[in-house]
């Protein structure tokens, strides 16, 4: 092989590969924004309906996003936050948490009135745990329903690590998995609280 | 000219229709056909892929030297699906869902990379895009009928409207993997009995 074409070789590879990854680049730039909002409507949506109840505004508009911590690389990283309001007045405030199952990580919308300080309601967003017995979190309305009506200040853990969350049989890596995201949450709820101005 | 630009476009409908023909590109073809919804979404994308990839293949074909051809096809033709898989995300989200790991797994479906070998990079720009586009609506036409047979006989229903009498119970099997095999079989080997018989008629 002569010097000449190893040349054309890097070179025709090199341009190609620079153009299709300019291309994308720009594509990636033009959908990002419509790409998040049909997530947040398809994936947080259902479950956003199902942990607010009493507001009569669109929460996917009223979102807003703070700054809620710092990843292992030194960036920020941004919660978003959705507001629910009734005349005018905000009634819930819903934002989404993570813990680890049995398949995979477990996102947990959480509703708090900002208020009282109350969890209102919780409710599983993205999970990918067994059918039939992990996928209780989701499926079980008893398991969610014992975080909703407690203070911030209760303790989100299952029974077993001294909480006040029953497990559901079967099934206790992934009730697990929901009750650290829970806590999780409410720490950030507490430590952004000031952030919010509510 | 025009002749053979219309003749590579109706070669991929029942002459080398690219699944039936080839058993190229089978395995999405049996994955999401349990529904016409899904299979036209499917389609649609190889569709766009097939051309944007014909066509660029050809643009290239005397600048990329052999020994990197390979490379080069595979880069055009998974940018053309990571557009395609952007776009139905930020504007077909519920298909995007449905359709799921098979949009980026058109990058390996063997009808494009087949394509661009057998053809693109031998012909002119005109060729291909009509190339492309007569594989891919085949490739289209062959999901709709075989999710056509498996969505009426499975479900009861055509592109979710209701066709069968409301009793209907629904043949299961039809909407598993296994069915699906069933369905490509039967459908290949109808399409065999015909294409022989044509043959002894014109011979």
């Amino acid at each position: 092989m002569s010097l000449r074409e190893l040349i054309q070789m890097v070179l025709v590879l090199t341009i190609v590969t620079s153009v299709c990854a300019g291309g994308l680049a720009a594509v990636k730039l033009v959908t990002k924004e419509q790409i998040d909002y049909q997530q947040i409507k398809f994936i947080k949506e259902p479950a956003l309906k199902k942990i607010l109840t009493d507001y009569d505004n669109d929460p996917i508009s009223d979102r807003l996003q703070i700054v809620t911590g710092k990843d292992a690389r030194g960036r920020d990283v941004k919660t978003t936050f959705f507001l629910a309001k009734k005349g005018g007045d905000v009634t819930s405030l819903a934002f989404e948490a993570g813990g680890s199952g049995y398949g995979g990580p477990i996102g947990v919308m959480i509703a708090i009135d900002p208020k009282g300080g109350i969890v209102q309601a919780v409710a599983v967003t993205t999970q990918s745990e067994t059918p039939g017995l992990g996928s209780k979190i989701v499926d079980d309305p008893d398991f969610p329903s014992q975080f909703s009506k407690k203070p911030v200040s209760a303790n989100f853990n299952l029974a077993a690590a001294g909480g006040e969350i029953q497990a559901i049989s079967g099934a206790t890596v992934s009730s697990s998995g929901v009750s650290t995201a829970v806590s999780r949450g409410v720490e950030l709820y507490q430590n952004v609280k000031s952030q919010l101005g509510l | 000219m025009a002749a053979r630009i219309v003749n590579e476009f109706t070669k991929g409908f029942w002459k080398e229709i690219a699944p039936l023909r080839f058993a190229l590109g089978i395995c999405p073809s049996l994955a999401v056909s349990t529904k016409v919804e899904s299979a036209l979404g499917m389609g649609f994308a190889v569709v766009f892929v097939l051309c944007m990839s014909n066509v660029l293949i050809s643009a290239v074909r005397n600048l990329v030297p052999d020994k990197v051809r390979i490379a080069v096809f595979i880069s055009i033709i998974a940018t053309g699906v990571v557009i395609v898989e952007l776009v139905m995300q930020a504007y077909f989200y519920p298909l995007f869902l449905v359709l799921g790991i098979w949009i980026p797994l058109i990058v390996v479906n063997c009808i494009v990379l087949g394509r661009a070998e057998a053809f693109a990079r031998k012909n002119t720009i005109p060729l291909s895009l009509s190339d492309g586009m007569g594989m891919g609506l085949g490739f289209t036409l062959s999901l709709v009928v075989i999710s056509s047979i498996r969505e009426i006989l499975g479900s009861g229903t055509w592109l979710g409207m209701l066709v069968m009498p409301e009793a209907y119970p629904g043949f299961g099997f039809l909407l598993r993997p296994p069915g699906a095999f069933v369905i490509f079989g039967l459908i290949l080997g109808i399409m065999n009995v015909i294409s022989a018989r044509i043959e002894k008629k014109t011979a």
